[in-house]
């Protein structure tokens, strides 16, 4: 044979060996968990704080000696991996977790659009499914193995809007005001938009949209679009935005010196790396989020020291929200006293965390999988300060309004 | 030799044909990611690597295709019904895109195709029929892994039979002719830009197919996944690794490429490395061998013919 034949004919044969080999099964000695993450790229600042939070739970899990299930301790082993915040490659990843790591339950990772994606596989191999970082309701009531910690975006915008309104019977704000309206085009800020949108036909006299506009994810410039809101001259700034977008959008909105009575991006604003990146632009930004770390519950003094003492720093929301995930799911293991995935399931469907540090103490999940929890509202203070202003019944500090000009 | 040469070929394609039967599903999931590969290697190397236009703009044909599927899919079409369609709208849109684009020569037209592509992904991210940023899901229901499966394989086998067939026809001559000087392949008679709208608009079509069955197996697209320009970029990588211009070349690279993607991302230690093992291969290639590991190979069979002292002529890998 001539030898350029040669190694093609290798290559074939080695082409052939590759995807012959059958991955190895491990015992079922220990619990495996996996979990998909966007640890780098676009949504990495939030991913791997979602790392942060889920290996400190599974490693307070290990340290004590591991789960309770038929009877004896079993360790867990966490499956972590990156998706590069690419929604394919999350969705891939999440289907190798299942079929060739053969894990009893997978996490999920950050991001409604991301989230959707992984979302899809579960059902297709029966395999329960939580998130800590998906809040829009289009991926949940699906499929029965999915779950999330989020509370629906939508109860976000009504959580503002409640907020809000309460400014205005306190007569801080003066009614009837008009509301400059953006929203990422995603099913979050679809959800987010609805939220606002029910509340403002429901009150007329107080609210008026005179601006209702979308965005693209990760948009390079919000110059245009906030020119549109200078035109439309709202009284208060409402936006829906990741992270990324938050602070490229603030920096512009400053940079044009643009001006609103309240201001908020949703979830957005009370995040250390916004404050980080903004300064005192974000200052009196108010936020609505899954929590706070000013929430007065033992538990969650507990867990800020907890937290604190394992990193330095203070939680933000996401630590909190993925910490909490991974306990939900812990929790249902060790009620279904078994790996079986309907166990597992069930359990999770059924489950009533009754000392958990989100809003309102317990967490249980609705018929679609998804929780709903109240939210709290956080307004940023001069100087670094963060005061929780809504519940009333918490609240830290008194909600300034309208914003200082 | 060429008798063994099919046999080979044979081989591999009655073995991935029947992988089902012995092999896990992860496995077979490996087997798709690499069919779906080569499809995207070998459909660019049509344009790309016989008639050298370097086309960054390929991830429009698939979220064409994708997008095809998703949207009928949505109103009770079969899936699997709705991938001629695709097809046929992919290789419409190569020739809007190709028409202006063609008058544009070496660099000049792989940024135009940049351009398109970009431009194709951020309407496709802002307008609602898309789902916008946060994309679509196919219906319930419709999954079934092993149609998935044979499909993507099927397709796969058929793309690397055509290149081979396109490779020795007078249309893949006239490619490698406009491909070694334009002018020269005009002054032949060769009408360049006919030809090389028909590349465009064949290996868009196949593309758009890979699409509408990457759409069918995942149940979910975005305009954020699909229309990537590192989708385009990888579809790019793939047959300069391997070697352009050849039939076997694209098929290696998607090789290396869906086994460092997919085995490296599942090793945590190894998880960050993906893309830097994938550059310093690529540098490696451009440095030392621009005809990637077909070039080795060649080289490595010169070495092996002059060490057993034989004289013949190196034939083409291809």
């Amino acid at each position: 044979m001539h030898a350029s034949h040669s190694w093609r004919v290798t290559l074939q044969a080695v082409f052939l060996f590759v995807f012959a080999g059958i991955s190895a099964r491990a015992q079922d000695s220990e619990i495996r968990i996996g979990a998909v993450l966007p640890i780098t790229g676009k949504e990495s600042k939030i991913g791997g704080a979602y790392k942060a939070a889920t290996e400190l739970a599974v490693k307070e899990v290990n340290d004590a000696g591991g789960l309770l299930v038929r009877g004896k301790k079993m360790k867990v082993d966490l499956r972590l991996l990156d998706d590069t915040s690419d929604a394919a490659k999350s969705a891939q990843l999440v289907e190798q977790l299942i079929v060739q790591q053969k894990v009893h339950a997978v996490i999920g990772g950050y991001g409604s659009q991301l989230v959707q994606a992984q979302s899809v596989v579960p059902e297709r191999y029966g395999i329960p499914f939580i998130s800590g970082g998906a809040g829009a309701s289009s991926i949940y009531g699906r499929s029965k193995w999915v779950f999330g910690t989020l509370s629906p975006v939508e109860n976000l915008a009504e959580t503002q809007m409640d907020f809000l309104f309460d400014l205005v019977k306190q007569r801080k704000l003066k009614a009837p005001l008009k509301i400059s309206l953006l929203r990422e085009n995603t099913e979050h800020g679809k959800d987010f938009q609805k939220g606002v949108r029910e509340f403002v036909n429901a009150h007329p006299k107080q609210f008026s949209i005179v601006l209702d506009e979308s965005f693209e994810l990760y948009a390079p410039d919000f110059r245009p679009l906030l020119m549109r809101v200078e035109a439309a001259k709202g009284d208060l700034f409402m936006c829906d935005a990741h992270l990324e977008d938050y602070i490229a959008m603030h920096r512009t909105y400053t940079q044009m010196g643009l001006y609103h009575q309240m201001v908020t991006y949703g979830a957005r604003g009370a995040d250390e790396a916004g404050r980080k990146a903004l300064g005192a632009a974000t200052d009196y930004i108010f936020a609505s989020g899954w929590w706070s770390d000013l929430l007065p519950y033992p538990q969650v003094k507990a867990f800020n020291a907890k937290w604190k003492a394992a990193t330095g720093n203070n939680p933000q929301w996401y630590h909190a929200c993925a910490y909490e995930t991974v306990r939900a799911l812990f929790a249902a293991i060790q009620n279904a006293g078994s790996l079986q995935p309907d166990a597992i399931r069930n359990a999770l469907a059924r489950l009533v965390l009754k000392d958990s540090i989100l809003p309102g103490g317990v967490l249980r999940f609705s018929k679609t999988g998804e929780a709903t929890l109240p939210f709290v509202v956080t307004q940023n203070k001069p100087a670094g300060k963060l005061d929780l202003v809504w519940p009333k019944a918490a609240k830290t500090g008194e909600p300034v309004a309208p914003i200082p000009r | 030799m060429k008798a063994f040469k099919a046999s080979l070929w044979a081989a591999s394609a009655i073995f991935v044909l029947a992988a089902p039967r012995f092999l896990d599903r992860g496995t077979l999931n490996d087997l798709w990611n690499l069919a779906f590969a080569v499809i995207l290697a070998s459909a660019w190397n049509l344009l790309g690597g016989f008639a050298g236009q370097v086309s960054l703009g390929y991830s429009v044909f698939l979220g064409i295709g994708a997008y095809t599927t998703v949207l009928l899919s949505l109103r009770g079409v079969d899936p699997f019904l709705t991938l001629p369609l695709g097809a046929i709208l992919a290789a419409a849109f190569s020739f809007v895109i190709g028409l202006p684009a063609f008058r544009l020569r070496g660099p000049y037209f792989t940024i135009a195709t940049i351009g398109v592509a970009e431009a194709v992904r951020v309407c496709a991210s802002s307008v609602s029929f898309t789902g916008g940023s946060s994309g679509l899901r196919m219906p319930a229901g419709s999954f079934d892994f092993n149609l998935n499966y044979f499909s993507m394989v099927v397709l796969a086998i058929l793309v690397v039979a055509l290149a081979a067939y396109i490779k020795r026809s007078a249309f893949g001559r006239a490619l490698a002719a406009i491909k070694q000087d334009i002018d020269a392949a005009e002054a032949l008679g060769v009408n360049s830009t006919r030809f090389k709208l028909a590349a465009h608009a064949l290996s868009a079509a196949v593309v758009a197919l890979a699409g509408s069955l990457y759409a069918i197996n995942f149940q979910y697209i975005a305009p954020g996944s699909v229309f990537d320009f590192r989708l385009s970029l990888s579809i790019v990588l793939m047959p300069i690794l391997g070697g352009v211009g050849t039939v076997i070349g694209p098929v290696l690279g998607a090789i290396i490429f869906s086994t460092l993607q997919i085995k490296l991302l599942s090793i945590p230690a190894l998880r960050d490395s993906f893309l830097f093992i994938y550059g310093g291969l690529l540098i490696l290639v451009m440095l030392y061998e621009p005809h990637g590991l077909v070039g080795v190979g060649r080289r490595l069979a010169a070495l092996a013919a002059s060490a057993f002292g034989t004289n013949r002529r190196i034939p083409d890998a291809g």
